[in-house]
Protein backbone atom coordinates (compact mmCIF):
# COMPACT_ATOMS: atom_id res chain seq x y z
CA UNK A 1 0.00 0.00 0.00
CA UNK A 2 2.82 2.36 0.98
CA UNK A 3 4.66 1.39 -2.13
CA UNK A 4 1.77 2.39 -4.39
CA UNK A 5 1.31 5.65 -2.49
CA UNK A 6 5.02 6.38 -2.87
CA UNK A 7 4.85 5.79 -6.61
CA UNK A 8 1.79 7.99 -6.89
CA UNK A 9 3.33 10.86 -4.96
CA UNK A 10 6.51 10.43 -6.97
CA UNK A 11 4.57 10.63 -10.20
CA UNK A 12 2.95 13.82 -8.99
CA UNK A 13 6.27 15.33 -7.95
CA UNK A 14 8.07 14.73 -11.22
CA UNK A 15 7.54 17.83 -13.29
CA UNK A 16 7.09 16.98 -16.95
CA UNK A 17 9.32 19.22 -19.02
CA UNK A 18 9.03 19.96 -22.72
CA UNK A 19 12.50 20.02 -24.30
CA UNK A 20 13.30 23.46 -25.82
CA UNK A 21 9.75 24.86 -26.07
CA UNK A 22 6.48 23.44 -27.37
CA UNK A 23 6.52 25.63 -30.50
CA UNK A 24 9.91 24.25 -31.57
CA UNK A 25 8.41 20.83 -32.30
CA UNK A 26 6.43 22.28 -35.20
CA UNK A 27 9.73 22.43 -37.10
CA UNK A 28 10.91 18.96 -36.01
CA UNK A 29 7.65 17.19 -36.80
CA UNK A 30 7.23 19.13 -40.04
CA UNK A 31 10.66 17.96 -41.17
CA UNK A 32 10.08 14.39 -39.97
CA UNK A 33 6.79 14.23 -41.88
CA UNK A 34 8.44 15.40 -45.09
CA UNK A 35 11.18 12.79 -44.70
CA UNK A 36 8.73 9.99 -43.96
CA UNK A 37 6.90 10.90 -47.19
CA UNK A 38 10.29 10.61 -48.95
CA UNK A 39 10.99 7.21 -47.37
CA UNK A 40 7.59 5.90 -48.39
CA UNK A 41 8.11 7.21 -51.96
CA UNK A 42 11.47 5.40 -52.05
CA UNK A 43 9.94 2.10 -50.95
CA UNK A 44 7.00 2.40 -53.36
CA UNK A 45 9.38 2.97 -56.27
CA UNK A 46 11.57 0.10 -55.17
CA UNK A 47 8.70 -2.38 -55.16
CA UNK A 48 6.96 -1.00 -58.23
CA UNK A 49 7.92 -3.99 -60.39
CA UNK A 50 10.51 -6.77 -60.54
CA UNK A 51 12.62 -4.61 -62.84
CA UNK A 52 12.87 -1.66 -60.45
CA UNK A 53 13.58 -4.10 -57.64
CA UNK A 54 16.65 -5.39 -59.50
CA UNK A 55 17.79 -1.84 -60.32
CA UNK A 56 17.57 -0.87 -56.64
CA UNK A 57 19.32 -4.05 -55.47
CA UNK A 58 22.16 -3.50 -57.95
CA UNK A 59 22.42 0.13 -56.83
CA UNK A 60 22.75 -0.95 -53.20
CA UNK A 61 25.42 -3.51 -54.15
CA UNK A 62 27.46 -0.85 -55.94
CA UNK A 63 27.50 1.54 -52.96
CA UNK A 64 30.48 1.55 -50.63
CA UNK A 65 29.00 -0.23 -47.57
CA UNK A 66 31.95 0.46 -45.26
CA UNK A 67 31.82 4.21 -45.84
CA UNK A 68 28.11 4.13 -45.08
CA UNK A 69 28.71 2.23 -41.85
CA UNK A 70 31.55 4.57 -40.80
CA UNK A 71 29.34 7.57 -41.56
CA UNK A 72 26.57 6.16 -39.34
CA UNK A 73 29.01 5.60 -36.47
CA UNK A 74 30.50 9.09 -36.95
CA UNK A 75 27.07 10.72 -36.74
CA UNK A 76 26.11 8.62 -33.69
CA UNK A 77 29.35 9.65 -31.98
CA UNK A 78 28.78 13.32 -32.71
CA UNK A 79 25.21 13.02 -31.39
CA UNK A 80 26.62 11.51 -28.20
CA UNK A 81 29.21 14.31 -27.95
CA UNK A 82 26.41 16.86 -28.21
CA UNK A 83 24.53 15.10 -25.39
CA UNK A 84 27.64 15.33 -23.21
CA UNK A 85 28.16 18.97 -24.20
CA UNK A 86 24.58 19.78 -23.17
CA UNK A 87 24.99 18.07 -19.81
CA UNK A 88 28.25 20.01 -19.17
CA UNK A 89 26.47 23.21 -20.19
CA UNK A 90 23.80 22.54 -17.60
CA UNK A 91 26.29 21.76 -14.85
CA UNK A 92 28.15 24.99 -15.71
CA UNK A 93 31.40 23.42 -17.00
CA UNK A 94 31.65 25.64 -20.07
CA UNK A 95 35.20 24.72 -21.18
CA UNK A 96 34.30 21.03 -21.42
CA UNK A 97 31.07 21.99 -23.16
CA UNK A 98 32.99 23.91 -25.86
CA UNK A 99 35.41 21.00 -26.23
CA UNK A 100 32.65 18.47 -26.82
CA UNK A 101 30.78 20.79 -29.17
CA UNK A 102 33.98 21.19 -31.22
CA UNK A 103 34.34 17.39 -31.26
CA UNK A 104 30.76 17.12 -32.55
CA UNK A 105 31.51 19.72 -35.26
CA UNK A 106 34.64 17.76 -36.19
CA UNK A 107 32.59 14.56 -36.53
CA UNK A 108 30.02 16.41 -38.63
CA UNK A 109 32.75 17.71 -40.95
CA UNK A 110 34.10 14.15 -41.18
CA UNK A 111 30.65 13.00 -42.27
CA UNK A 112 30.53 15.73 -44.95
CA UNK A 113 34.03 14.82 -46.22
CA UNK A 114 33.21 11.11 -46.46
CA UNK A 115 29.94 11.90 -48.25
CA UNK A 116 31.69 14.14 -50.78
CA UNK A 117 34.36 11.46 -51.28
CA UNK A 118 31.57 8.97 -51.96
CA UNK A 119 29.88 11.31 -54.46
CA UNK A 120 33.17 11.92 -56.29
CA UNK A 121 33.86 8.18 -56.40
CA UNK A 122 30.46 7.59 -58.01
CA UNK A 123 30.81 10.50 -60.44
CA UNK A 124 34.25 9.22 -61.54
CA UNK A 125 32.63 5.88 -62.35
CA UNK A 126 30.28 7.77 -64.65
CA UNK A 127 27.29 7.46 -62.32
CA UNK A 128 25.55 10.81 -61.92
CA UNK A 129 22.23 12.04 -60.70
CA UNK A 130 20.38 10.94 -63.84
CA UNK A 131 22.05 7.52 -64.18
CA UNK A 132 19.09 5.37 -63.10
CA UNK A 133 16.12 5.43 -60.75
CA UNK A 134 18.16 4.33 -57.75
CA UNK A 135 20.91 6.92 -58.11
CA UNK A 136 18.41 9.67 -58.83
CA UNK A 137 16.95 9.08 -55.36
CA UNK A 138 20.34 8.34 -53.79
CA UNK A 139 21.90 11.64 -54.79
CA UNK A 140 18.87 13.80 -54.06
CA UNK A 141 17.81 12.27 -50.72
CA UNK A 142 21.33 12.15 -49.33
CA UNK A 143 21.84 15.66 -50.76
CA UNK A 144 18.85 17.00 -48.82
CA UNK A 145 20.18 15.25 -45.73
CA UNK A 146 23.63 16.74 -46.37
CA UNK A 147 22.01 20.18 -46.46
CA UNK A 148 20.53 19.46 -43.02
CA UNK A 149 23.97 18.37 -41.79
CA UNK A 150 25.54 21.62 -43.07
CA UNK A 151 22.84 23.72 -41.36
CA UNK A 152 23.43 21.75 -38.15
CA UNK A 153 27.22 22.24 -38.33
CA UNK A 154 26.84 25.99 -38.79
CA UNK A 155 24.42 26.20 -35.83
CA UNK A 156 26.83 24.21 -33.62
CA UNK A 157 29.68 26.48 -34.75
CA UNK A 158 27.67 29.56 -33.76
CA UNK A 159 27.01 28.05 -30.32
CA UNK A 160 30.67 27.08 -29.79
CA UNK A 161 31.94 30.48 -30.94
CA UNK A 162 29.51 32.51 -28.84
CA UNK A 163 30.24 30.28 -25.85
CA UNK A 164 33.97 30.88 -26.19
CA UNK A 165 33.36 34.66 -25.98
CA UNK A 166 32.08 34.06 -22.42
CA UNK A 167 29.43 36.74 -22.83
CA UNK A 168 25.79 35.79 -22.40
CA UNK A 169 23.74 36.59 -25.49
CA UNK A 170 20.83 35.21 -27.52
CA UNK A 171 22.91 32.29 -28.89
CA UNK A 172 23.97 30.97 -25.49
CA UNK A 173 20.55 30.76 -23.84
CA UNK A 174 19.41 27.29 -22.74
CA UNK A 175 16.58 27.48 -25.28
CA UNK A 176 18.87 28.02 -28.27
CA UNK A 177 21.48 25.46 -27.19
CA UNK A 178 18.82 22.83 -26.55
CA UNK A 179 17.14 23.61 -29.86
CA UNK A 180 20.41 23.14 -31.74
CA UNK A 181 21.11 19.83 -30.00
CA UNK A 182 17.60 18.57 -30.73
CA UNK A 183 18.02 19.53 -34.38
CA UNK A 184 21.35 17.68 -34.50
CA UNK A 185 19.73 14.56 -33.03
CA UNK A 186 17.03 14.79 -35.68
CA UNK A 187 19.68 14.89 -38.42
CA UNK A 188 21.27 11.79 -36.89
CA UNK A 189 17.91 10.03 -36.63
CA UNK A 190 17.06 10.67 -40.27
CA UNK A 191 20.42 9.32 -41.41
CA UNK A 192 19.71 6.05 -39.57
CA UNK A 193 16.69 5.38 -41.80
CA UNK A 194 18.49 6.60 -44.93
CA UNK A 195 21.37 4.23 -44.09
CA UNK A 196 18.99 1.30 -43.67
CA UNK A 197 17.13 2.09 -46.90
CA UNK A 198 20.06 2.84 -49.21
CA UNK A 199 22.91 0.70 -47.88
CA UNK A 200 21.41 -2.27 -46.06
CA UNK A 201 18.32 -3.38 -47.99
CA UNK A 202 19.84 -5.37 -50.80
CA UNK B 1 16.85 24.73 -12.65
CA UNK B 2 17.00 22.02 -15.28
CA UNK B 3 18.29 18.76 -13.90
CA UNK B 4 21.45 17.60 -15.69
CA UNK B 5 21.22 14.82 -18.19
CA UNK B 6 22.13 11.43 -16.72
CA UNK B 7 25.50 10.81 -18.40
CA UNK B 8 25.67 7.15 -17.45
CA UNK B 9 22.29 6.43 -19.00
CA UNK B 10 23.24 8.25 -22.22
CA UNK B 11 26.53 6.35 -22.44
CA UNK B 12 24.67 3.07 -22.17
CA UNK B 13 22.22 4.17 -24.85
CA UNK B 14 25.13 5.17 -27.10
CA UNK B 15 26.72 1.75 -26.61
CA UNK B 16 23.46 0.02 -27.48
CA UNK B 17 23.07 2.19 -30.59
CA UNK B 18 26.56 1.31 -31.85
CA UNK B 19 25.96 -2.39 -31.15
CA UNK B 20 22.64 -2.37 -33.03
CA UNK B 21 24.25 -0.57 -35.99
CA UNK B 22 27.10 -3.08 -36.19
CA UNK B 23 24.64 -5.95 -35.72
CA UNK B 24 22.45 -4.69 -38.56
CA UNK B 25 25.49 -4.37 -40.83
CA UNK B 26 26.52 -7.95 -39.90
CA UNK B 27 23.01 -9.25 -40.60
CA UNK B 28 23.29 -8.25 -44.25
CA UNK B 29 26.51 -10.29 -44.51
CA UNK B 30 25.07 -13.54 -43.13
CA UNK B 31 21.99 -13.61 -45.35
CA UNK B 32 22.87 -17.18 -46.41
CA UNK B 33 21.12 -18.50 -43.29
CA UNK B 34 17.99 -20.50 -44.24
CA UNK B 35 15.66 -18.21 -42.26
CA UNK B 36 16.50 -15.28 -44.57
CA UNK B 37 15.66 -17.08 -47.80
CA UNK B 38 12.07 -16.04 -47.18
CA UNK B 39 11.92 -12.82 -49.14
CA UNK B 40 11.31 -9.62 -47.22
CA UNK B 41 12.10 -11.02 -43.77
CA UNK B 42 15.56 -9.44 -43.59
CA UNK B 43 14.21 -6.10 -44.83
CA UNK B 44 11.57 -6.04 -42.10
CA UNK B 45 14.17 -6.77 -39.42
CA UNK B 46 16.48 -4.02 -40.70
CA UNK B 47 13.71 -1.43 -40.78
CA UNK B 48 12.54 -2.43 -37.29
CA UNK B 49 16.12 -2.15 -35.97
CA UNK B 50 16.32 1.38 -37.41
CA UNK B 51 13.00 2.17 -35.70
CA UNK B 52 14.35 0.89 -32.37
CA UNK B 53 17.42 3.12 -32.74
CA UNK B 54 15.21 6.11 -33.53
CA UNK B 55 13.07 5.52 -30.44
CA UNK B 56 16.24 5.29 -28.31
CA UNK B 57 17.60 8.56 -29.72
CA UNK B 58 14.28 10.34 -29.32
CA UNK B 59 13.69 9.10 -25.78
CA UNK B 60 17.16 9.58 -24.30
CA UNK B 61 19.13 11.99 -26.52
CA UNK B 62 16.23 14.31 -27.30
CA UNK B 63 15.05 13.89 -23.67
CA UNK B 64 11.53 12.89 -24.54
CA UNK B 65 11.43 10.34 -21.69
CA UNK B 66 10.40 13.06 -19.24
CA UNK B 67 8.46 15.13 -21.75
CA UNK B 68 4.69 15.65 -21.59
CA UNK B 69 2.54 12.86 -22.93
CA UNK B 70 1.39 14.64 -26.12
CA UNK B 71 4.97 15.17 -27.31
CA UNK B 72 6.10 11.63 -26.55
CA UNK B 73 2.94 10.29 -28.08
CA UNK B 74 3.37 12.26 -31.30
CA UNK B 75 6.98 11.11 -31.66
CA UNK B 76 6.12 7.46 -31.01
CA UNK B 77 3.15 7.66 -33.37
CA UNK B 78 5.39 9.08 -36.09
CA UNK B 79 7.97 6.28 -35.64
CA UNK B 80 5.31 3.55 -35.47
CA UNK B 81 3.34 4.85 -38.47
CA UNK B 82 6.42 5.25 -40.70
CA UNK B 83 7.76 1.82 -39.74
CA UNK B 84 4.37 0.18 -40.25
CA UNK B 85 3.95 1.70 -43.70
CA UNK B 86 7.50 0.78 -44.78
CA UNK B 87 7.19 -2.80 -43.50
CA UNK B 88 3.80 -3.28 -45.13
CA UNK B 89 5.21 -2.02 -48.45
CA UNK B 90 8.01 -4.60 -48.11
CA UNK B 91 5.57 -7.41 -47.28
CA UNK B 92 2.88 -6.68 -49.86
CA UNK B 93 4.90 -4.87 -52.52
CA UNK B 94 7.61 -7.51 -52.36
CA UNK B 95 5.11 -10.24 -53.14
CA UNK B 96 3.69 -8.45 -56.18
CA UNK B 97 7.21 -7.74 -57.46
CA UNK B 98 8.10 -11.41 -57.10
CA UNK B 99 4.94 -12.65 -58.77
CA UNK B 100 5.48 -10.36 -61.74
CA UNK B 101 9.00 -11.76 -62.00
CA UNK B 102 7.73 -15.36 -62.05
CA UNK C 1 9.76 78.26 -33.94
CA UNK C 2 8.82 76.45 -30.79
CA UNK C 3 5.22 77.21 -31.43
CA UNK C 4 5.33 75.46 -34.82
CA UNK C 5 7.47 72.51 -33.84
CA UNK C 6 5.67 71.35 -30.73
CA UNK C 7 2.45 70.12 -32.31
CA UNK C 8 4.36 68.27 -35.04
CA UNK C 9 6.50 66.51 -32.45
CA UNK C 10 3.46 65.66 -30.41
CA UNK C 11 1.71 64.14 -33.38
CA UNK C 12 4.85 62.18 -34.33
CA UNK C 13 5.02 60.82 -30.82
CA UNK C 14 1.44 59.72 -31.09
CA UNK C 15 2.09 57.97 -34.39
CA UNK C 16 5.11 56.07 -33.10
CA UNK C 17 3.42 55.08 -29.89
CA UNK C 18 0.17 53.63 -31.14
CA UNK C 19 0.21 50.60 -33.40
CA UNK C 20 -3.40 50.39 -34.37
CA UNK C 21 -4.14 48.77 -37.70
CA UNK C 22 -7.50 50.11 -38.79
CA UNK C 23 -9.51 48.06 -41.29
CA UNK C 24 -6.86 45.36 -41.38
CA UNK C 25 -9.53 42.77 -42.10
CA UNK C 26 -9.57 43.91 -45.74
CA UNK C 27 -6.02 42.52 -46.14
CA UNK C 28 -7.32 39.15 -44.98
CA UNK C 29 -10.34 39.31 -47.30
CA UNK C 30 -8.07 40.26 -50.18
CA UNK C 31 -5.78 37.28 -49.53
CA UNK C 32 -8.82 35.03 -49.36
CA UNK C 33 -9.88 36.44 -52.72
CA UNK C 34 -6.43 35.65 -54.16
CA UNK C 35 -6.61 32.05 -52.92
CA UNK C 36 -10.16 31.78 -54.30
CA UNK C 37 -9.02 33.05 -57.73
CA UNK C 38 -6.08 30.64 -57.78
CA UNK C 39 -8.17 27.64 -56.86
CA UNK C 40 -10.97 28.58 -59.26
CA UNK C 41 -8.67 29.54 -62.13
CA UNK C 42 -5.85 27.02 -61.94
CA UNK C 43 -7.52 24.01 -60.36
CA UNK C 44 -11.10 24.08 -61.63
CA UNK C 45 -11.60 26.17 -64.80
CA UNK C 46 -8.19 25.59 -66.39
CA UNK C 47 -6.90 22.39 -64.82
CA UNK C 48 -3.22 23.36 -64.99
CA UNK C 49 -2.72 22.03 -61.44
CA UNK C 50 -1.80 19.26 -60.70
CA UNK C 51 0.51 18.46 -63.65
CA UNK C 52 0.18 14.67 -63.90
CA UNK C 53 3.14 13.30 -65.85
CA UNK C 54 3.72 16.47 -67.89
CA UNK C 55 7.43 16.82 -67.16
CA UNK C 56 8.21 13.65 -69.14
CA UNK C 57 5.40 13.99 -71.72
CA UNK C 58 6.06 14.49 -75.44
CA UNK C 59 5.48 17.81 -77.21
CA UNK C 60 2.38 16.34 -78.89
CA UNK C 61 0.81 15.48 -75.53
CA UNK C 62 1.38 19.01 -74.24
CA UNK C 63 -0.02 20.51 -77.46
CA UNK C 64 -3.12 18.28 -77.18
CA UNK C 65 -3.44 19.35 -73.55
CA UNK C 66 -3.74 22.96 -74.71
CA UNK C 67 -6.01 22.16 -77.70
CA UNK C 68 -8.56 20.34 -75.55
CA UNK C 69 -10.74 22.83 -73.68
CA UNK C 70 -8.74 25.73 -75.06
CA UNK C 71 -11.29 28.40 -74.17
CA UNK C 72 -11.69 27.23 -70.58
CA UNK C 73 -7.89 27.34 -70.17
CA UNK C 74 -7.84 30.92 -71.43
CA UNK C 75 -10.63 31.94 -69.05
CA UNK C 76 -9.03 30.15 -66.09
CA UNK C 77 -5.67 31.85 -66.70
CA UNK C 78 -7.48 35.19 -66.99
CA UNK C 79 -9.04 34.63 -63.54
CA UNK C 80 -5.63 33.66 -62.15
CA UNK C 81 -3.99 36.75 -63.68
CA UNK C 82 -6.67 38.96 -62.15
CA UNK C 83 -6.34 37.43 -58.68
CA UNK C 84 -2.53 37.31 -58.38
CA UNK C 85 -1.79 40.80 -56.96
CA UNK C 86 -4.46 40.56 -54.26
CA UNK C 87 -1.92 39.01 -51.88
CA UNK C 88 0.00 42.31 -51.72
CA UNK C 89 -2.10 43.69 -48.79
CA UNK C 90 -1.12 40.69 -46.65
CA UNK C 91 2.59 41.22 -47.38
CA UNK C 92 2.22 44.94 -46.71
CA UNK C 93 0.48 44.27 -43.40
CA UNK C 94 3.11 41.71 -42.38
CA UNK C 95 5.85 44.18 -43.31
CA UNK C 96 4.16 46.96 -41.37
CA UNK C 97 3.79 44.76 -38.27
CA UNK C 98 7.49 43.86 -38.48
CA UNK C 99 8.40 47.51 -39.07
CA UNK C 100 6.36 49.29 -36.38
CA UNK C 101 5.43 47.22 -33.32
CA UNK C 102 8.42 44.87 -33.67
CA UNK C 103 10.73 47.76 -34.64
CA UNK C 104 12.74 45.99 -37.38
CA UNK C 105 12.29 48.29 -40.41
CA UNK C 106 14.85 46.70 -42.77
CA UNK C 107 13.50 43.18 -42.24
CA UNK C 108 9.99 44.46 -42.87
CA UNK C 109 11.02 46.11 -46.14
CA UNK C 110 12.97 43.07 -47.35
CA UNK C 111 10.00 40.85 -46.52
CA UNK C 112 7.67 43.11 -48.51
CA UNK C 113 10.08 43.41 -51.44
CA UNK C 114 10.68 39.69 -51.74
CA UNK C 115 6.93 39.15 -51.57
CA UNK C 116 6.48 41.48 -54.55
CA UNK C 117 9.32 39.68 -56.34
CA UNK C 118 7.49 36.38 -55.85
CA UNK C 119 4.26 37.79 -57.26
CA UNK C 120 6.19 38.75 -60.40
CA UNK C 121 7.18 35.09 -60.84
CA UNK C 122 3.58 33.92 -60.47
CA UNK C 123 2.41 36.55 -62.92
CA UNK C 124 4.98 35.56 -65.57
CA UNK C 125 3.96 31.93 -65.07
CA UNK C 126 0.39 32.89 -66.01
CA UNK C 127 1.68 34.87 -69.01
CA UNK C 128 3.70 31.87 -70.29
CA UNK C 129 0.75 29.51 -70.08
CA UNK C 130 -1.53 32.17 -71.51
CA UNK C 131 0.80 32.51 -74.51
CA UNK C 132 0.87 28.73 -74.91
CA UNK C 133 -2.94 28.66 -74.93
CA UNK C 134 -3.19 31.68 -77.26
CA UNK C 135 -2.34 29.81 -80.52
CA UNK C 136 -3.03 26.11 -79.87
CA UNK C 137 -2.45 25.22 -83.57
CA UNK C 138 1.22 26.31 -83.66
CA UNK C 139 4.29 24.03 -83.68
CA UNK C 140 4.17 21.61 -80.79
CA UNK C 141 7.73 22.27 -79.62
CA UNK C 142 7.02 25.95 -78.98
CA UNK C 143 3.93 25.14 -76.92
CA UNK C 144 5.96 22.66 -74.88
CA UNK C 145 8.74 25.19 -74.32
CA UNK C 146 6.25 27.80 -73.10
CA UNK C 147 4.59 25.24 -70.84
CA UNK C 148 7.93 24.19 -69.30
CA UNK C 149 8.94 27.82 -68.89
CA UNK C 150 5.69 28.50 -67.03
CA UNK C 151 6.43 25.62 -64.67
CA UNK C 152 9.97 26.83 -64.03
CA UNK C 153 8.60 30.26 -63.14
CA UNK C 154 5.91 28.68 -60.97
CA UNK C 155 8.28 26.56 -58.90
CA UNK C 156 11.30 28.84 -58.82
CA UNK C 157 9.14 31.29 -56.91
CA UNK C 158 10.91 29.38 -54.13
CA UNK C 159 13.81 31.83 -54.47
CA UNK C 160 11.57 34.70 -53.36
CA UNK C 161 9.65 32.63 -50.81
CA UNK C 162 12.95 31.57 -49.26
CA UNK C 163 14.10 35.12 -48.57
CA UNK C 164 10.66 36.14 -47.34
CA UNK C 165 10.44 33.18 -44.97
CA UNK C 166 13.97 33.88 -43.68
CA UNK C 167 12.97 37.50 -42.93
CA UNK C 168 9.83 36.52 -41.04
CA UNK C 169 11.78 33.81 -39.22
CA UNK C 170 14.48 36.24 -38.03
CA UNK C 171 11.87 38.82 -37.04
CA UNK C 172 9.91 36.30 -34.97
CA UNK C 173 12.98 34.91 -33.21
CA UNK C 174 14.57 38.32 -32.51
CA UNK C 175 11.41 39.48 -30.77
CA UNK C 176 12.35 38.64 -27.17
CA UNK C 177 9.79 40.82 -25.41
CA UNK C 178 7.63 39.46 -22.56
CA UNK C 179 4.58 39.03 -24.77
CA UNK C 180 5.93 38.37 -28.29
CA UNK C 181 3.98 39.92 -31.18
CA UNK C 182 3.96 36.74 -33.28
CA UNK C 183 3.64 33.29 -31.72
CA UNK C 184 6.99 31.50 -31.94
CA UNK C 185 5.59 28.49 -33.76
CA UNK C 186 4.97 30.82 -36.72
CA UNK C 187 8.75 31.32 -36.89
CA UNK C 188 9.38 27.59 -36.75
CA UNK C 189 6.75 27.04 -39.42
CA UNK C 190 8.60 29.51 -41.68
CA UNK C 191 11.88 27.69 -40.94
CA UNK C 192 10.21 24.46 -42.09
CA UNK C 193 9.11 26.27 -45.28
CA UNK C 194 12.75 27.26 -45.90
CA UNK C 195 13.85 23.64 -45.65
CA UNK C 196 11.05 22.55 -47.99
CA UNK C 197 11.74 25.25 -50.58
CA UNK C 198 15.28 24.04 -51.33
CA UNK C 199 14.50 20.75 -53.16
CA UNK C 200 11.99 22.55 -55.40
CA UNK C 201 14.91 24.43 -56.96
CA UNK C 202 16.17 21.20 -58.56
CA UNK C 203 13.27 20.83 -61.00
CA UNK C 204 15.34 21.87 -64.02
CA UNK C 205 17.53 18.74 -63.71
CA UNK C 206 14.88 16.00 -63.72
CA UNK C 207 12.27 14.87 -66.21
CA UNK C 208 11.00 11.98 -64.06
CA UNK C 209 10.91 11.07 -60.41
CA UNK C 210 10.07 13.04 -57.28
CA UNK C 211 12.13 16.10 -58.24
CA UNK C 212 10.52 16.71 -61.63
CA UNK C 213 7.96 19.52 -61.69
CA UNK C 214 5.14 17.00 -61.50
CA UNK C 215 6.77 14.99 -58.72
CA UNK C 216 6.48 14.76 -54.97
CA UNK C 217 9.20 17.27 -54.09
CA UNK C 218 8.85 19.39 -57.20
CA UNK C 219 5.11 19.91 -56.91
CA UNK C 220 3.15 18.33 -54.07
CA UNK C 221 5.14 19.20 -50.96
CA UNK C 222 6.11 22.79 -51.91
CA UNK C 223 2.60 23.69 -53.02
CA UNK C 224 0.95 22.11 -49.98
CA UNK C 225 3.42 24.08 -47.86
CA UNK C 226 2.77 27.30 -49.79
CA UNK C 227 -1.02 27.13 -49.65
CA UNK C 228 -1.03 26.12 -45.99
CA UNK C 229 1.33 29.06 -45.38
CA UNK C 230 -1.27 31.42 -46.83
CA UNK C 231 -3.85 30.08 -44.39
CA UNK C 232 -1.52 30.05 -41.39
CA UNK C 233 -0.18 33.55 -41.98
CA UNK C 234 -3.70 34.89 -42.52
CA UNK C 235 -4.77 33.51 -39.14
CA UNK C 236 -1.58 34.72 -37.42
CA UNK C 237 -1.75 38.24 -38.84
CA UNK C 238 -5.43 38.48 -37.98
CA UNK C 239 -4.77 37.51 -34.36
CA UNK C 240 -1.82 39.92 -34.08
CA UNK C 241 -3.85 42.82 -35.43
CA UNK C 242 -6.72 42.04 -33.07
CA UNK C 243 -4.33 41.92 -30.11
CA UNK C 244 -2.63 45.19 -31.08
CA UNK C 245 -5.96 46.95 -31.54
CA UNK C 246 -7.14 45.72 -28.13
CA UNK C 247 -3.99 46.97 -26.37
CA UNK C 248 -4.43 50.62 -27.39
Amino acid sequence: MDFVAAIKSDALNIKKRTPVEPDFWVLIFGDLTVFSVLFIAFMLRRFESAETHTVFSMGTESLNQSIGLINTLVLLTSSYAVVLALSYYRSGDLNKMIKFTCFAIFCGLGFVCLKIFEYIEKINQGITVTADRFFELYFTFTGIHLLHVLIGISLLTIVAYRMSLKKPDAFTTPGFVEGVTCYWHMVDLLWLILFALFYLLG
Amino acid sequence: MIKPNSKQQCSMVFGVLVLITLGAALLTEVSILPIFTNHGFLECILISLAAVKIVLIAEYFMELHDAPRWLRGTMLTWVMATTAVLVSIVLFGGQTAMTSLA
Amino acid sequence: MDYIQTPILASQKMITKTHRFENAEYAIYSTAFMVFCTVLGLFIVAPMFPPFGQASASAETIATFYQEGNLSKKIGLCIMMFGTPFIIPLFALLGEIIRRPMNMPILGSVQYGSGLFGILFTFIMTVCWGTAAFRPERTHDVTQALHDMGWLFATWVASATLLQAICICIAVFKDTSEVPIFPRWFGYYCAWMIVLAFPACLINIFHTGPFAYDGLLGFWLPYIALFSWFGVSMVCVWRVVKKLNMDH
